[in-house]
């Protein structure tokens, strides 16, 4: 009993960063019409900054552009806090993951009245592109990364609660209440909602609808960064890591319902208790089996997820 | 964009009529088939690039501007196509004869790779289906040959099971029809489904398979792999020891591969996937039965896949899990789209980029990858019809400018 | 094939009973019923939104009805998908202009006819062109297309490309032929083509239509019998001038 109840319990510490991975990935489908496969290594990106920043790291130009590539532009930047990496991490990924995302790639590929194929494989693209960065970048090794939380462990019950574990289900709870109350109670949240629904009903209604696209891309560039911050001292900082972290996000979205955000939220939890009891009970190897398992038979039944709204397909 | 953008047809914009096609030209079709015949036998016994080099890439580049300037829908037109397919084999044959170990590894893995990238491209260049599960489908076909062939004893679920020696013929057969059936199963599902579901389906598919094969230990040695000996292997009455015979039946299955796929499309079927890809709902009107053709499609170039897969395994020797994993399935993916869609000559131009170029180059090093993603990107922003299909493209133009439209 | 045994008599072609089609809380067809006959043009007007379309879509399997039944001569095909009823003998063309741009009108015309003469295995080992060349060309001549044959559909113009669909539905030798808006961005003076080819088709070779239409003097031109539907449900049917004159379909078009 006590195992069970370890193993559920960190399921939904792990689930709870699959929640917010997967409302960011589900936010973009839904509103921006945008599928990114690059999510995981979107969620990557910034743990690497962040563990980056808080090792004194000297900036220098890319080494893969040709003859400058290398060169040290600032020097040893003085030792930053988790926390502060965090800080500064946040709106760079903004500019990066949301504004220069949309620009260079989303708005080139994504017509109104084409279809989504060509920008999935872009992403695809896009994975392959910064897992290759980060590994000759960064390193293939995987790298223990800072707990902004301490580690302290309590055992209540027989079973093993760590800092961590707290830490990522109370900053879960605060940011899913503070996006939830963004989106239903203010005035651009429910613009927003109104643009996921139907762009060109929202157009109509004299809704700035790229400017609700924008703040998507924004919101989905703040989030995975806090889920960046939340898993990677779990799971530590790896080049690779965006391949599970990523399938999880899109079986979470899609077995939740990725059109209502309840939907994506509640995938999550599910798909982080499922992975702990299959972990467990099965074997580690088919960890990620059974969700995935659920995701296919979800996307035949019932496409939109177990919270999600039917959308109507014409034949 | 839509993803119709990606795909432009084989032929001119607007096609001549059968009278205007014009006459041979002899001295012309003399011309290319020496500069042809010079590019399949200059290379013989050269391994160093000199500069005389320089004269062979101007004769490729001549073999190249005579397919860009004369119209296709010309007499002269259907020579030089003719003529540049047999002199493609022709090199693929005289190229690597006598060469090292590691140039006849590259081409065999061109070869089988190939094989892959065609059946991609039947499934998405003309039927409009995206599959992120051909690696799967190459390992399944891998696994089932290999285990056919063994006369191991395997044990799965607590069963102990000998396994057959088959003939290795056979073993091709039966792995192309195992990864038909698997195919068929998940395109029952996925197929019912409109849009980016099938992306999905199959994505999770790979990881599944990918997964089964990892754990079950018991039939697949799990993350050891398989030990694959070409010794007593003999097809034909040829043995099949030797690599360099190896990588003519490689090459064989590669050709007859491109046979059969150009056949289907100019048939009938090709013009029912045509019209399933650029507007389904209509074909569905015509009476066309959308589920069956891609289904068909789909069957097809996933069981392409398996063959080529139980010719992959003998090539290198050795199958592990992680070949067949989502990187290889995103390489044929990005194979597919960098070489052209819905072209027959896109495969095997996007193929390269995946086996003889990433080897060749080494100047790009560890970077090569980085590059080939970014590759990937810009081709689907800039020119998303591929390297084939913006050939085609602008030798449409040409054409079109030359006939005053 | 059963329709065309149907067709001496005088009993419909077509029937279609008491179907509806909700979508959400919206009820777009709302119990309708009505019958095609052998040989007629009927036409299908209606203010925007009134639900022709939707009802069409029904009849002819992009939908699944909620409700109702569908039946070409004695045969139930309310639960058949559109690529059956299509060889059944049901042709149609859609409002939104729909070819097959990769292809030249020829292969177009080629692809339409071929799910009628052959099975799917059937037509992999037969020559390429299936010996569809006489009917084809017979095709292009009848609606003027001879000279576009080669090209592909891509580059057609808009009015091409609408002759075009409507050839397509006539490869399969239809029974019935289902138009929706015809008309429909045509200039004036290519209506009258059009307006020409129907009656033509209709008269020479006994194909039987139904159209629906936002174009009545098009319609009223062509059409022998006239049903008006007006938010889900029918209003009335009559002549063209019986239709003219009810005042009630006057008010739904300018109340509209």
């Amino acid at each position: 009993m006590e195992q069970f109840l370890q193993v559920t319990f960190s399921g939904l510490a792990t689930g709870a960063v699959f929640a917010i991975a997967a409302v960011g990935f589900a936010l973009l489908w839904q509103t921006a019409g945008a599928i990114n496969f690059a999510h995981g290594e979107f969620i990557v990106l910034p743990a690497v900054v962040m563990l980056v920043l808080t090792q004194q790291p000297v900036i220098g130009i890319p080494e893969f552009i040709p003859l400058i590539g290398g060169t040290q532009l600032v020097g040893p930047i003085p030792q930053l806090g988790i926390i502060a990496a965090f800080a500064i991490t946040v709106p760079l990924m903004i500019f990066l993951l949301g504004y220069v995302f949309k620009r260079t790639m989303v708005d080139q590929l994504l017509e109104p009245g084409g279809d989504d194929i060509p920008l999935v494989i872009a992403t695809l693209g896009l994975a392959l592109v910064m897992r290759e960065y980060l590994r000759i970048t960064f390193g293939a090794a995987p790298q223990r990364f800072p707990s902004p939380f301490g580690n302290h462990v309590w055992n209540v019950g027989g079973v093993a609660i760590t800092a961590i574990d707290v830490g990522i289900l109370v900053v879960a709870t605060v940011v899913i209440i503070g996006l939830q109350f963004f989106l239903n109670r203010t005035y651009t949240g429910r613009q927003m909602q109104a643009t996921a629904q139907n762009q060109e009903t929202a157009r109509v209604l004299g809704i700035p609808v790229n400017r609700m696209v924008f703040y998507t891309f924004a919101i989905n560039a703040a989030l995975v960064t806090v889920a960046a911050l939340l898993v990677a001292p779990v799971t530590t900082a790896r080049f690779d890591g965006g391949i599970s972290l990523g399938l999880a996000a899109f079986t979470a979205a899609i077995i939740g319902g990725f059109n209502q955000v309840r939907g994506a939220l509640f995938g999550g939890f599910l798909v982080g208790v499922i992975q702990n009891w299959s972990g467990t009970y099965l074997s580690s190897a088919y960890r990620e089996f059974i969700p995935l398992v659920l995701m296919i038979i979800v996307i035949l039944w019932r496409p939109q997820g177990l919270f999600g709204r039917p959308e109507e397909r014409v034949v | 964009m839509s993803h119709r953008d990606l795909i432009v047809d084989d032929r001119d914009l607007t096609r001549a009529r059968s009278e205007d096609r014009g006459v041979l030209s002899p001295l012309l079709i003399a011309g290319l088939a020496l500069a042809m015949a010079f590019l399949v036998w200059f290379p013989i016994g050269r391994s160093e690039f000199t500069p005389i080099m320089w004269l062979w890439v101007l004769m490729l580049a001549g073999v190249v501007a005579a397919n860009l300037l004369i119209p296709r829908a010309s007499r002269n037109g259907t020579a030089v196509r003719v003529m540049s397919t047999v002199c493609f084999v022709a090199f693929l044959v005289v190229f690597p004869f006598g060469r090292a170990n590691s140039t006849l590894t590259d081409f065999g893995l061109y070869a089988v790779f190939s094989v892959c990238v065609i059946g991609m491209n039947l499934m998405f260049g003309y039927a409009g289906q995206v599959s992120i599960a051909q690696a799967a489908f190459l390992g399944i076909g891998a696994y089932t040959s290999v285990l056919l062939d063994s006369g191991r004893e395997i044990e799965a679920f607590g069963i102990v099971i000998d396994l057959p020696d088959l003939n290795f013929l056979l073993t091709v057969v039966i792995a192309i029809a195992v990864a038909m059936l698997f195919s068929i199963l998940i395109g029952m599902a996925g197929l019912r489904v409109r849009g980016p579901w099938l992306a999905f389906v199959t994505l999770a598919f790979n990881v599944l398979v990918y997964i089964v094969f990892n754990n079950e230990v018991g039939i697949t040695n799990g993350s050891r792999g398989i030990i694959v000996r070409r010794q007593d292997l003999e097809v034909l009455g040829i043995d099949m020891t030797p690599l360099q015979n190896y990588y003519y039946l490689c090459l064989a299955f590669l050709v007859l591969t491109m046979v059969i796929v150009w056949w289907i499309v100019r048939s009938p079927w090709g013009r029912s996937f045509k019209a399933i890809r650029d507007n389904s709902p209509r074909a569905s009107s015509l009476g066309i039965d959308v589920r069956t053709y891609t289904l068909l499609a789909f069957a097809i170039g996933s069981g392409l896949a398996g063959g080529a897969g139980a010719l992959y395994a003998r090539l290198l020797e050795y199958i592990e899990p992680r070949s067949f994993f989502l990187g290889q399935s995103f390489d044929f993916l990005f194979a597919t789209v960098i070489g052209g869609l819905g072209t027959l000559a896109g495969p095997l131009i996007g193929t390269s980029f995946i086996t003889i170029i990433s080897d060749s180059l080494r100047v790009l090093g560890d970077w090569y990858r980085f590059w080939f993603g970014l590759l990937a990107i810009v081709v689907l922003i800039v020119a998303p019809r591929g390297i084939a299909g913006s050939f085609n493209l602008l030798r449409a133009r040409i054409a079109a400018k030359r006939r005053g439209s | 094939m059963t329709v065309r045994a149907v067709a001496e008599a005088r009993t419909p072609l077509v029937t279609v009973r008491n179907v509806s089609k909700h979508f959400g809380g919206i009820t777009a067809v709302n119990d309708v019923s009505f019958d095609v006959y052998p040989g007629e043009i009927l036409g299908l007007i209606g203010p925007n939104g009134c639900g022709k379309t939707t009802l069409f879509n029904c009849v002819l399997g992009q939908y699944r009805s909620d409700g109702g039944t569908v039946t070409v001569g004695e045969t139930d095909v309310t639960k058949w998908m559109p690529h059956r009823r299509a060889k059944y003998g049901l042709a149609r063309t859609f409002q939104l202009l729909q070819v097959f741009d990769s292809m030249t009108v020829r292969e177009n015309l080629m692809t339409a006819a071929q799910p009628h003469i052959s099975t799917i295995a059937g037509t992999l080992f037969k020559s390429p062109n299936l010996g569809l060349d006489e009917p084809v060309d017979a095709v292009l001549n009848r609606f003027r297309l001879g000279h576009l044959a080669d090209q592909y559909a891509a580059s057609l113009s808009f009015g091409q490309k609408k002759l075009l669909d409507t050839a397509m539905a006539f490869m399969s030798n239809p029974e019935v032929v289902f138009l929706d808006e015809p008309a429909g961005g045509v200039n004036p003076g290519m209506l009258g083509d059009l307006e020409g080819r129907i009656r033509e088709l209709n008269t020479e070779q006994g194909v039987t239509f139904a159209i629906v239409e936002h174009n009545m003097e098009f319609i009223f031109g062509l059409a022998s019998r006239v049903i008006v539907m007006a938010e889900g449900s029918i209003l009335m049917e009559g002549t063209p001038a019986e239709v003219r004159a009810d005042p009630r379909v006057v008010k739904v078009y300018l109340g509209a």
